[in-house]
């Protein structure tokens, strides 16, 4: 699978484009007769989000970013019909911000799927934050990252164990897809070697565009980069088998491999 | 061989004498993989029970994060010896197993600067209270 970046509308340049809050009720059909009336005003549309209503009966929630060419002498119009459309609760345009930057101000918080707030940063703010542990705190600022990853980690276990996952390759599984789905990075479980009834094992993960090494690369380190990340791994997996686990990157693309590679010792 | 080398020289002898095993300059790594520099490490041979310590010539508020996150790594206690720590940081770090070791005697500009009388008394407080600290937990143990 090749994947595309998301583009999330919290942020973009605002003056060649207008961003709309639409609610509607979710029925079959209602996303098609809303971006007709766009198609009639000849109004490209750039981009849609819109979000999982919890009933059939409560509206949705749909962000649509169009083009602004095209739609200074028409918009009133536009927004006029969208509202006429049967399903359709209300229309709301998100005035554009000094600098011409357009900002999602409706959607808050931001949540995933089991309705868990999640917190978007770019990774610039990131990257501030590790260099300044890494450079005020030299080694033990590595050794925080690393206790933070954990606690971390430790968290989900917990949260995982209690949605009724019993077995560890399920849930590194599932904890990779999460990862990606955040946009944490990409990992693949190349090794596993568990033995429940000695608690034992050894796991081998190989990860791809870790942000957390992508970091210390562009800051100029040329060594294994990647404490929290380190920390979540083990944090998850001692809190699954309830004992220390030992996790090594053997490879990292900060000093010049093509992945990141993380060796678990149960 | 400067006057601050005398200094870890004498409370190593000190420590010696007392039975424990020093190692200078040493290396402790920490449950991250990550390695702690410790300007001693002190190890008990009957309990097998080890001390960092480190040396330096003051603890404030922002050396704070730096030496809880070694304490934490290591799971090892930690004793400070300084000549000037700021007693609310003394608290803090004893709360969480961090002793500290202080002079605040800031005419003195670090160890190196201390009279040879006063470096007989600083090597026997800090052995005492190493052997004041492991007794605690001792008894804390039984």
């Amino acid at each position: 699978m090749d994947e595309k970046p998301l583009v999330i509308n919290s942020l973009i340049k605002g003056d060649q484009v207008h961003g709309y809050y639409v609610e509607a009720l979710p029925r079959p059909g209602v996303l098609w007769k809303i971006l007709d009336v766009f198609r009639k005003y000849n109004v490209n549309v750039l981009s849609i989000n819109f979000s999982p209503t919890p009933s059939p009966e409560k509206p949705g929630l749909i962000f649509i970013v169009a083009e602004a060419k095209g739609l200074k002498d028409v918009e009133e119009r536009l927004m006029k019909d969208v509202e006429e459309v049967e399903e359709v609760v209300s229309i709301e345009r998100e005035e554009a911000k000094p600098l011409g930057l357009l900002i999602d101000q409706y959607h808050f918080p931001i949540v995933n799927g089991l309705g868990l707030r999640c917190l978007l940063t770019d990774e610039k703010a990131y990257e501030a934050s590790l260099k300044l542990v890494k450079e005020h705190l030299g080694s033990p600022g590595l050794a925080l990252l690393y206790h933070e990853g954990r606690a971390i980690g430790l968290g989900y276990a917990r949260l995982l164990k209690e949605l009724g996952v019993e077995d560890l390759k399920d849930l590194v599984t599932i904890c990779l897809a999460y990862a990606k789905s955040h946009g944490a990075f990409k990992g693949e479980l190349i090794e596993y070697n568990f033995n429940p009834a000695t608690n034992k094992g050894r796991l081998v993960l190989r990860i791809y565009d870790l942000w957390e090494c992508e970091t210390a690369k562009r800051s100029g380190v040329r060594e294994p980069s990647s404490h929290k990340t380190r920390g979540m791994i083990a944090g998850l997996i001692e809190g699954f088998v309830g004992k220390r686990a030992s996790v090594k990157e053997d490879k990292c693309i900060a000093k010049g491999d093509k992945y990141c590679q993380f060796t678990v010792e149960i | 061989m400067m006057e601050g080398e005398g200094v870890l020289e004498e409370l190593v002898k000190e420590l010696e004498e007392r039975g424990f095993i020093v190692t200078r300059r040493g290396f402790i790594e920490g449950v991250s993989g990550v390695k702690h520099y410790f300007d001693f490490i002190v190890e008990d041979p009957r309990s097998g029970r080890k001390l960092a310590f480190s040396v330096t010539d003051r603890i404030r508020h922002e050396h704070v994060l730096s030496v809880l996150a070694m304490r934490i790594d290591t799971e090892i206690p930690h004793i400070v010896v300084a000549n000037e720590v700021d007693p609310s940081v003394q608290d803090l770090l004893r709360k969480c197993n961090v002793f500290t070791v202080s002079f605040n005697k800031p005419k003195f500009s670090m160890l190196s600067s201390l009279p040879s009388k006063d470096l007989k008394q600083f090597t026997k407080t800090v052995a005492s209270e190493i052997l004041k600290f492991l007794s605690a937990i001792r008894s804390a143990e039984a």
